[in-house]
């Protein structure tokens, strides 16, 4: 049996929907994937008091700590990402945030407190920031500040549940989370590209079978406190919210974990900047930019991807 | 007697023919096949190499009509370097209906 099912819920903080070919009648995919983003969210969100994320993040530096499996393996991704990039991409700006006031979900924030600066300054982390003790599925913290896996997570739990219902004979579908998204199977799909001025609008729209995209904007999660506009989005390597021409990141990828990473990555870089960094750091990923003046930079590599692009 | 004699040459004869054309006619079997699975197999290896460079080329032709689309006739004046297509948006512009799926700021 090849049924075209799809399904729409709420969780991780945005709307996730699914459209699968479902072979197996036996297949509870629905129920699959649902109880998986519930559980993935009450182990790694840092707005939750009993997740393994807050338990983590109050527990004392120098100290080995084990921590369930879901949350090590989706650490320890973000961790060798965060080497990878040097640090732009950095999990260890929790504190940063609940400092600027995000302290709690986005859709349920009433009114942001006053900015506190870091009394001690900021420093980068590095390589020994985090030890990880595979065997026990334990880490050690030699840093204080809290860990944020908002920009990862979501990512990852799509790759996690795309594979999980792949493990499952699901040949076919798209799972999207927010805009982060995997598509997977033969039959070609049309993805817009929201407009960040006008979100009712795409600015641009492709034609893709299979890959995944993810895509970060510093307009949407931005809040304003006493004359100062701040957004979710956090230069790693100065602790602060980035300068830059970047209005939105769309970026195309092996994994939506990575396009997610990179989409954040490329809101902090100039534009023209960021298509160097790309195309360094992660030469077969593709991004579309568009930048304050509303133009888009597009790398040619997104023919990797994308059957077709009308803009 | 002598006619038993000649029937029993007769018989020999024959099956030995009929055994050595069994055996020949096997062995054409099993080379016919032999060439048969090799021709498969040289086949099949043609049609990975086609296929891996139809995607090679697929990639090719795909990321030139990528660069030479002329979309200053849209929404757009496009720019074209090795590196980056940098399309700007005219005066006038004509949205793009949103698409069933989307990917947007998260």
């Amino acid at each position: 049996m090849n049924e075209k099912q799809s399904l729409i819920f709420n969780g991780m903080g945005t709307t996730i929907k699914a459209e699968v070919m479902a072979c197996k009648p036996s297949l509870d995919w629905k129920e699959l994937i649902q109880t998986w983003f519930a559980t993935f969210e009450s182990i790694c969100s840092r707005f939750r008091r009993d997740s393994e994320l807050t338990k983590l993040n109050q527990s004392p530096v120098a100290k080995l700590i084990p921590i369930h499996p879901v949350l090590y393996d989706v650490l320890q991704l973000a961790f060798q990402y965060a080497m990878k990039t040097e640090f732009y991409f950095n999990p260890f700006v929790g504190t940063i945030l609940k400092n600027m006031g995000y302290e709690q979900p986005f859709q349920k924030r009433r009114a942001f407190h006053e900015y506190k600066e870091n009394e001690n300054g900021y420093r980068v982390p590095s390589n020994k920031s985090l030890s990880f003790f595979p065997d026990q599925k334990a880490v050690m913290k030699h840093i204080n500040e809290e860990i944020d896996l908002g920009g990862i997570g979501k990512g990852w739990s799509v790759d996690k549940a795309y594979r999980l219902l792949r493990d499952q004979g699901v040949h076919q579908g798209v799972i999207d989370a927010g805009g982060d998204m995997v598509i997977w199977g033969d039959s070609s799909r049309k993805i817009g590209v929201a407009n960040p001025f006008a979100e009712n609008e795409d600015i641009a729209q492709f034609v893709i079978s299979a890959g995944a995209v993810a895509t970060s904007n510093i307009l949407y999660r931005s809040w304003n406190i006493k004359g100062r506009t701040f957004h979710h989005i956090i230069n790693g390597q100065t602790g602060k919210n980035p300068e830059s021409d970047v209005v939105q990141a769309t970026v195309l990828a092996s994994h939506v974990s990575e396009a997610e990473v990179i989409a954040k990555i490329l809101c902090m870089l100039p534009a023209q900047e960021g298509i160097q960094w790309l195309k360094k750091h992660f030469p077969k990923a593709a991004c579309i930019i568009v930048n304050k003046n509303g133009q888009l930079l597009i790398t040619p590599s997104i023919s990797r991807y994308v059957e077709r692009l009308v803009i | 007697m002598k006619t038993n004699k000649w029937v029993k040459w007769v018989v020999g004869l024959g099956g030995v023919t009929v055994f050595t054309t069994f055996l020949q006619l096997v062995n054409d079997t099993e080379t016919a096949h032999q060439q048969n699975d090799s021709y498969r197999s040289t086949a099949a290896n043609k049609t990975a190499e086609f296929e891996n460079s139809t995607n090679d080329e697929t990639m090719r032709q795909r990321e030139q009509e990528l660069m030479s689309l002329d979309w200053t006739e849209g929404n757009w004046d496009v720019e074209y370097s090795d590196e980056v297509i940098i399309a700007t948006p005219k005066e006038r512009n004509y949205p793009l209906p949103p698409s069933e799926n989307r990917t947007r700021r998260s």
